[in-house]
């Protein structure tokens, strides 16, 4: 009875959590994944410069009020030098705001993606407590999550969440996770594990920060737009409508789709040799 | 007195008002400063000219309810909303944001949680008393939800100025929204001008949300490039249209060049925003 007791109580507060706007859990940026520095310029002495700290594995958008916008890819990014005996113009403090990912320069989409759950008929429908475009899937409890696409996985706030970014700058959000099976910084690839799902199932969302949403270099309302990309089924291809169930398919072709040519030679070797 | 001096007389102190017979704007719930209220009026003056200019000629009053509080206005609707569940899915009656509501059974426009910043939420006033606006000309048929959606932003995004010239705004967030559902693939006039009432609320709650950035911009297209008497005669037709006609094939055939051309002025509109 008290085994009971304990699994409905979890089973509710994972609920409540899994209600609780998990788009802001995936997009708010931990403390301190990006710093700011004056710091001395190693090349040239007398100099300095001012660097941006990008602590994530994925690009981001930095807003600087009085300056321009900038994209800080992971690591050091030198933003201004000022030479000995010039004028620094960012002498005061300055308001910076930052926003996960940056513009893609393209976007393919034909992408296909690998639905999160591999085996039987998967059943799904639109996540209407998400205000963007948000699918949840069916499944038990501890069952399986495996990435929908290849990319790495980035800083989230909450470990009921998983955050990976791909190569083409679009993200995917995992919702209602039990046990993440992945850390960050780590690489996945199309159909790797990456979680244990929670009661229920999970919800997964495909978004991109979407320049058409900024004007004077400042977003004009929420920032990122969603989409409803092409998912890989036994019956081919398919769009997801609001509700539905198939068999997913993960084949060569899916696991390849990201990869550079050498990659794609390497993977082919492997398979023919196994 | 001279008999035809006496009639010409009682016809001009007499005729205004008949012949001014315009819909007015009864105030309930809490009162609103002054200055509120009078560039309301203005504003409501404008639009009812614009309504009478396209045909309507339904005099129902509206009532204007006004609730600071949102927890006031959630206990107000639960009592008179027809369906309470529904009310409780669509509104959240834990909801804290500014909100409106058009009750068309009720003539009632709700607006829901104003706070102390009123001016900020006129916009939104204008927007629900349009809508009694265009119910009152869609008596006896639905209006498609592009128009009444569209109308409503219009008038929105409508500033009066003193000097009696209008300016209007339009947000670079619904030109970048369209621009993104072009980029996407999204943009299809034929559904968006089909679209029902249930589709285009539930689009735009769960997904890309362009629903409403697409109905407006569809309109101002279509609104700006016929001349009134064209766009009346558009909005007739819609009006008294048979069940089984399609809105989008009416829309073809008034449109110059039909939808082709509609998406094409659409596009560029966008594109040079």
């Amino acid at each position: 009875m008290f085994k009971k007791s304990i699994i409905l109580l979890l089973f509710l507060l994972n609920f409540v959590s899994g209600e609780c706007q998990s788009l802001k859990l995936i997009l708010s940026i931990p403390f301190n994944t990006i710093e700011s520095k004056w710091e001395n310029y190693p090349m040239q002495k007398g100099t300095t410069c001012l660097n941006y700290y990008n602590h994530d594995k994925c690009p981001y958008y930095l807003y600087r009020e009085f300056d321009r916008s900038y994209k800080l890819n992971p690591g050091k990014n030198t933003i201004f030098i000022q030479r000995q005996g010039d004028q620094n113009p960012f002498k005061q403090g300055t308001y910076y705001d930052c926003y996960k990912g940056y513009f893609p320069k393209e976007l393919d989409l034909g992408i296909v993606y690998s639905f999160p759950f591999k085996s039987g008929n998967i059943e799904w429908r639109k996540d209407t407590r998400e205000h963007a475009t948000t699918f949840h899937f069916k499944a038990p409890a501890s069952d399986t999550l495996y990435a929908s696409r290849g990319g790495v996985v980035c800083k989230t706030t909450s470990s009921g969440v998983l955050l990976i970014h791909h190569i083409d700058g679009t993200f995917a959000g995992y919702f209602n996770l039990a046990v993440p099976l992945v850390n960050f910084g780590e690489k996945v690839k199309v159909g790797d594990p990456i979680a244990l799902a929670n009661y229920g199932g999970i919800s997964l969302t495909i978004f991109f920060l979407d320049k058409n949403l900024f004007a004077g270099g400042k977003p004009s309302g929420y920032c990122y737009t969603h989409i409803s990309p092409f998912f890989r089924t036994v019956e081919g291809d398919i769009r997801l409508n609001s509700e539905g169930s198939s068999i997913p398919l993960i084949d060569d072709d899916l696991i390849m789709q990201d990869m550079s040519k050498s990659e794609r030679k390497k993977y082919l070797k492997k398979s023919t040799i196994k | 007195m001279n008999k035809s001096l006496l009639v010409l007389l009682l016809s001009v102190v007499i005729s205004p008002y008949f012949l001014s017979a315009q819909i007015k704007i009864s105030y309930s719930g809490d009162p609103l400063l002054p200055k509120s209220v009078d560039k309301i009026e203005q504003m409501f003056s404008y639009i009812s000219d614009f309504y009478t200019r396209i045909g309507l000629d339904d005099t129902t009053d509206v009532e204007l309810v006004i609730f600071r509080d949102r927890n006031e206005a959630n206990k107000y609707m639960l009592q008179i909303f027809p369906d309470r569940d529904k009310y409780k899915i669509t509104y959240g009656p834990n909801s804290k944001a500014t909100s409106g509501v058009y009750l068309p059974n009720l003539h009632k426009a709700v607006i829901m949680g104003i706070g102390v910043d009123e001016l900020k939420v006129l916009p939104l006033i204008y927007h629900e008393l349009c809508h009694h606006f265009t119910n009152l000309y869609f008596k006896n048929t639905s209006p498609p939800i592009w128009i009444n959606e569209g109308l409503s932003e219009y008038f929105e995004n409508i500033v009066l100025r003193p000097n009696g010239s209008v300016k209007f705004n339009i947000s670079p967030y619904v030109i970048g929204k369209v621009k993104t559902a072009i980029l996407l693939g999204e943009l299809n006039l034929v559904d968006l001008l089909n679209m029902s009432q249930t589709d285009f609320y539930d689009k735009q709650k769960s997904e890309g949300q362009y629903q409403y950035p697409m109905a407006f911009v569809a309109f101002l297209v279509i609104h700006s490039n016929l001349p009134e008497t064209e766009f009346a005669g558009l909005l007739s037709k819609i009006s008294q249209r048979d069940t089984s006609e399609n809105v989008s094939d009416i829309v073809d055939s008034v449109y110059p060049s039909g939808l082709k051309g509609l998406e094409k002025d659409l596009i560029s509109f966008v594109n040079s925003k």
